[in-house]
């Protein structure tokens, strides 16, 4: 590592050094200490959300950064710290979650920011003046189980997201021949390692699940059981556009499952 | 003087004091980069057998004195083990079996801290490579492994993992044995910190029954342990620590045919970060 060391400084620097240190200072930073959780025991319409030091990004390239930012934002509440109101919030859909700035101009370090929650991974509806922004995480949202909607417990922490409980993603009681399985119901889009489980379940007779990334000729994980017993496997596999393959022996009366756990959050992306 | 980067251009630096200031700033800035969003795989090329893609949001690259860095933004290119030069192979042909790492590339001729000409080499050597000419900036990023006959293995590296498109078989058995110790070296590179290992007994009859232990290398207590009875398997996924790219096992049958032991690789844990 190089350690840099300054000169005595005797006289008034030139504007542009002051610039270039403002500059420099804010595409050094990437983005650190992100964390997001919804846990079962919160509220079902709020998650808390964090960050040491993030740099965003307006429209034009140009960058500012936040530093220890951490607070619970409400996606019943349209608004800052809410959710964007460019669609209404339903089941099966994705809350990203973006950090925002108003334009802290040549100071380049914000003086006004918030989180807001958008369906879009890429174009969240900023609020008038807000300008600049950066997506820090995600979060699923599923029904209660009634007529209402929930986040999807989780934990986020760095580039580590791991469900409160596995996710079924899919169900198969039939031979299946290898075949596109979509994560899309359990990983966002631009994900690409998922971390999955399998279960066989034999009432009678016996199955086996397999796990393929898209097109290998040999699975990744496999899970068998027979008669009256349960067999489960897990791991991750590498999953570009969402989507693994599948395949089921089955003989008799059995079912295999397929579950995601959680996922690898892309870490140190630019803005 | 001039410096541009980032868009600022400082022609109004007069004095050496500034000269130096903006010198310091500058080895700052480059401090805080690393190999940022990496990703390397041969599943979404063209010619999986032989190409490989690789992205990464940021790089810093070092000359091989490491005295002198530069960075480089959004890359964006492939490396071909069929090719020979920047882009590809750095000396000799593709063999089988056989680890290839892989190296980002530039130049930088202006020594502004911004490095051009960007391309990946591959190369058998994780220390030195062979530089092309003109090329004096390097970084090591990834690894990738050619199978039998040359072609590459499926894989995708994502910053510090490295993923098998398919699980390789390391241990396959049916009849038992006391402790033993597995070599993984055709399974993953020394560099590496540890492997992703998938240990499965397997014991599909009524009167099958089978169990063993999982060791990181030498150590006195197991890191897994399991047992198969009457048409069942067991099986656990760890990331098992490898010192000197090996492991131990011990697995026993204890009644009945058809018991099987398979104990298989995934992938392992690349040190992305790590600086020359």
């Amino acid at each position: 590592m190089e350690l840099p060391s300054f000169p005595i400084i005797t006289t008034e620097l030139e504007p542009c050094i002051y610039e270039a240190m403002r500059a420099w200072a804010v595409y050094s930073v990437s983005a650190s200490g992100i964390r997001a959780r919804r846990e079962a025991t919160m509220q079902a319409k709020r998650l808390e959300v964090g960050i040491d030091a993030a740099a965003l990004e307006d429209a034009d390239g140009k960058r500012c950064v936040v530093e220890n930012f951490a607070r619970e934002v409400d996606l019943d509440v349209v608004g800052l710290n809410g959710w964007d109101g460019s669609a209404n919030l339903s089941p099966d859909i994705w809350a990203f979650l973006w950090l925002i700035a108003k334009d802290p101009g040549e100071l380049k370090i914000a003086d006004q920011w918030a989180f807001l929650a958008s369906p879009s991974n890429n174009a969240p509806a900023l609020p008038a003046g807000w300008t600049h922004k950066r997506l820090v995480s995600a979060a699923r949202i599923e029904s209660d189980g009634g007529s209402n909607w929930q986040i999807a417990p989780f934990r986020h922490s760095g580039g580590l997201y791991e469900y409160s409980g596995r996710r079924l993603v899919a169900v198969y009681s039939a031979v299946r021949i290898q075949a596109a399985q979509s994560l899309a119901t359990a990983i966002p889009p631009g994900i690409e390692l998922a971390e999955i489980s399998l279960l066989s379940a034999v009432t009678s007779g016996s199955l086996q699940i397999m796990a393929f990334t898209t097109g290998a000729a040999n699975p990744m994980w496999s899970a068998w059981a027979a008669t009256g017993k349960r067999g489960e496997a897990a791991g991750p596999v590498y999953c570009p556009n969402q989507s693994i393959d599948t395949s089921v022996t089955i003989s008799g009366t059995a079912t295999g499952s397929l579950f995601v756990t959680g996922f690898r959050w892309p870490e140190n992306v630019e803005p | 003087m001039s410096f541009t980067l980032q868009g600022i251009n400082l022609l109004g630096i007069k004095s050496k004091v500034e000269a130096d200031m903006i010198n310091a700033l500058r080895g700052w800035y480059l401090n805080a980069i690393g190999l940022d969003n990496f990703k390397a795989t041969n599943q979404s090329s063209a010619s999986p057998a032989s190409q490989i893609c690789i992205t990464c949001d940021r790089v810093r690259l070092w000359d091989q004195s490491g005295n002198s860095s530069a960075i480089a933004k959004e890359v964006d290119l492939m490396v071909d083990l069929a090719v020979s030069g920047p882009g590809g192979l750095d000396t000799g042909s593709v063999s089988a079996d056989t680890w290839y790492y892989l190296w980002l590339l530039g130049k930088c001729p202006a020594d502004d801290g911004l490095a051009t000409g960007l391309a990946g080499l591959a190369s058998l050597s994780g220390s030195s490579p062979a530089m092309p000419a003109g090329y004096f900036h390097q970084r090591l990023a990834g690894v990738c492994r050619t199978g039998t006959g040359g072609d590459l293995k499926g894989f995708a590296q994502l910053g510090a993992n490295w993923l098998y498109s398919e699980r390789q078989q390391v241990v396959y058995l049916t009849a038992s044995t006391a402790r033993i110790t597995q070599s993984l070296s055709a399974f993953m590179p020394p560099e590496a910190l540890m492997a992703l290992i998938n240990y499965r007994s397997y014991s599909p009859y009524s009167t099958s029954e089978a169990g063993g232990e999982l060791f990181v290398y030498a150590a006195e207590n197991n890191i897994a342990g399991f047992d198969s009875d009457k048409i069942e398997e067991s099986q656990v996924t760890v990331w098992l620590p490898t010192p000197g790219q090996q492991f131990d096992y011990r697995w026993t049958v204890s009644a009945g045919s058809g018991n099987t032991l398979y104990i298989w690789c995934d992938g392992f844990r690349w040190p992305i970060h790590k600086e020359p």
